[in-house]
């Protein structure tokens, strides 16, 4: 994948030949990141938090999600497969979870590992973490990288509360890429590692990671595109099964309100949201500090948490039902955690500070901030406030805003220009 | 029209100052509440705290402000006849005004008293 052109890059790309300027997307954007000028639409990579709406919310197929065609793996010599844990949710009843997951093996992987495999050392270490910061309420889950990239944008103050440890499948990453080099005796570079995800958000996690130390995965696929690829040698794994481990009782990480149910315990309270419009809500409640009896918040951009990714292909309602289900009948391995502790211990998981990376401030200089301030409410009056987005900015207020910047002039408004002047009569 | 005030130690030239003055505020920002509609009341403070991240507001104080108003509009839904929030921002502060119509307070002095409480005493 190309990522050399902008700072911030983004697995999220626009076909402009299918793109009609619709504004579907300008209007679904929760950071106001698409403006569509000339009848196509451009995302402000500053703004774009991946959160994956207007993915799904393009019906011209103009707006796609990028990540990594399978073929990059035969570039290493020792292949691992990471899987998120909402894939298992994708599939029909009667492919079982362990059979599902040989598929995935039998695509050319040498291993395959699971996120559900360290769910119960990520509720310990949380919980650990929680206890050990009691100066910050509440604290703020960090596995979903489009919730941590909206606290960058539009929720700066909230940066200390995020949970400051690598996400699951990136504890994963450094735990095994040591374990086996050592045990294959294997160099870095011939060992391949990648995630199997359900969302764009994570596919630009692994290209451009937040806060991490070094680089982790060396690729992202989709959950949609190896479900295709399960699907077409499924009817033979099924005919020859291999005995393999699974988790179920790990996948409550896919769903947001287990996962809190997970961490909650005597001295912690847990809440959990998701959907991203109930997470900006939320979000701003925690700003006032009116959620401070939470000792935890886990924050899920998508419907029902990760099984709501728009790489799925399963309706995030049906994909919870049938995790739940794998749940309750599922025997676990419970998988020696020792040795990730003592890496935890070790600091290894420690991200860095996050830095903020505010989108709403109008200038740097506060006096120069309200004199723009001004002209846009001088705009805004002139505009008619039917909020149409036709202009191509989401709201009369964005292209107020737009104008005072020099991305636009009040001629964009297509509903001032179709209504003559008074002048004119 | 009744007015009390609490100004915090030290401010109280500040204050006097921005009362007696009458420069008109840079940005206006006034919202309707309307008595006892718990869907909207909270609307306005989030658009006050909206306001000031455009203007780059240093993130504590605008926790503070948001905090402050959020309060206040509730109580205004809660236990007036409707009124409304007036926010005026000026190049070096912002002045919040809660106006409401209602049933006033039968004892200012005692309502004033700290732990006083009209409420039934069930409620603790």
């Amino acid at each position: 994948m190309n990522k050399a052109d902008s700072k911030y890059f983004h697995a999220i790309q626009i076909l402009e030949d299918n793109c009609t300027g619709c504004t579907a997307c300008v209007r679904v954007c929760p950071t106001e990141a698409i403006r569509v000028r000339d009848r196509k639409a451009s995302i402000d990579p500053y703004r774009c938090v991946d959160c994956g709406n207007c993915v799904s919310v393009c019906e011209f197929h103009a707006i796609i999600p990028a990540s990594d065609p399978l073929d990059i793996i035969k570039n290493y010599k020792y292949r691992l497969a990471i899987i998120s844990s909402s894939f298992f949710g994708q599939f029909s009843e009667d492919i079982s979870y362990a059979i599902a997951k040989q598929a995935v093996l039998q695509l050319g992987f040498d291993e395959v590992a699971e996120e559900a495999s360290v769910t119960n050392f990520m509720v310990k270490m949380i919980r650990e973490y929680i206890r050990e910061n009691r100066d910050k309420r509440p604290i703020l889950s960090s596995n979903c990288p489009a919730v941590v990239r909206l606290i960058q944008v539009k929720f700066p103050s909230l940066l200390p509360n995020l949970f400051h440890q690598e996400a699951p499948m990136s504890i994963l990453t450094r735990f095994l890429r040591d374990k086996i080099c050592r045990e294959k005796n294997l160099s870095d570079e011939d060992l391949g590692i990648f995630l199997i995800v359900p969302c764009v958000a994570h596919v630009t996690a692994v290209h451009q990671p937040e806060g991490a130390y070094k680089h982790l995965q060396d690729g992202a696929f989709s959950t949609g595109m190896i479900y295709g690829k399960v699907r077409e040698i499924i009817k033979d794994v099924q005919n020859h099964p291999v005995p393999i481990d699974t988790y179920p009782h790990g996948l409550t990480w896919a769903l947001s309100g287990v996962q809190a149910e997970l961490v909650d315990t005597d001295d912690i309270r847990a809440l959990s949201v998701n959907g991203i419009d109930n997470v900006m809500d939320i979000l701003s409640r925690v700003e006032d500090h009116y959620l401070d009896q939470y000792d935890y918040i886990v924050l899920r951009s998508c419907t029902n948490g990760c099984v709501g990714g728009c790489l799925n292909v399963e309706n995030p309602f049906v994909a919870m039902s049938r995790i739940k289900k794998m749940i309750k009948e599922g025997n676990s391995v419970d998988g020696d955690i020792s040795e990730m502790e003592k890496l935890y211990r070790d600091g290894e998981f420690k991200v860095s500070p996050l830095a903020p990376r505010p989108i709403m401030e109008l200038d740097k200089d506060i006096k120069k901030a309200i004199q723009k301030m001004k002209k846009i409410n001088e705009f805004l009056t002139m505009l008619p406030g039917l909020n149409c987005s036709a202009c191509g900015s989401p709201t009369c207020y964005a292209l107020a805003e737009d104008i005072v910047l020099g991305k636009a002039t009040l001629d964009d408004c297509v509903v001032l220009k179709r209504k003559p002047s008074e002048d004119d009569d | 029209m009744a007015e009390y005030w609490f100004i915090a130690d030290g401010f109280e030239e500040r204050v006097r100052e921005h009362l007696n003055s009458n420069v008109e505020a840079e940005v206006d920002l006034d919202f309707g509440i309307p008595e006892k509609d718990f869907n909207t009341a909270g609307k306005g403070s989030s658009e006050l705290k909206n306001l000031l991240k455009r203007l780059g507001v240093d993130s504590d104080i605008l926790r503070r402000i948001a905090v402050a108003s959020y309060e206040a509009e509730i109580n205004v839904a809660a236990h007036s006849q409707g009124g409304v929030m007036k926010s005026a921002v000026y190049d070096d502060h912002i002045h919040v005004r809660f106006v409401d119509e209602g049933p006033g307070i039968a004892d200012i002095e005692q309502a004033m008293v700290p732990g006083y409480s009209t409420a039934d005493d069930l409620v603790l």
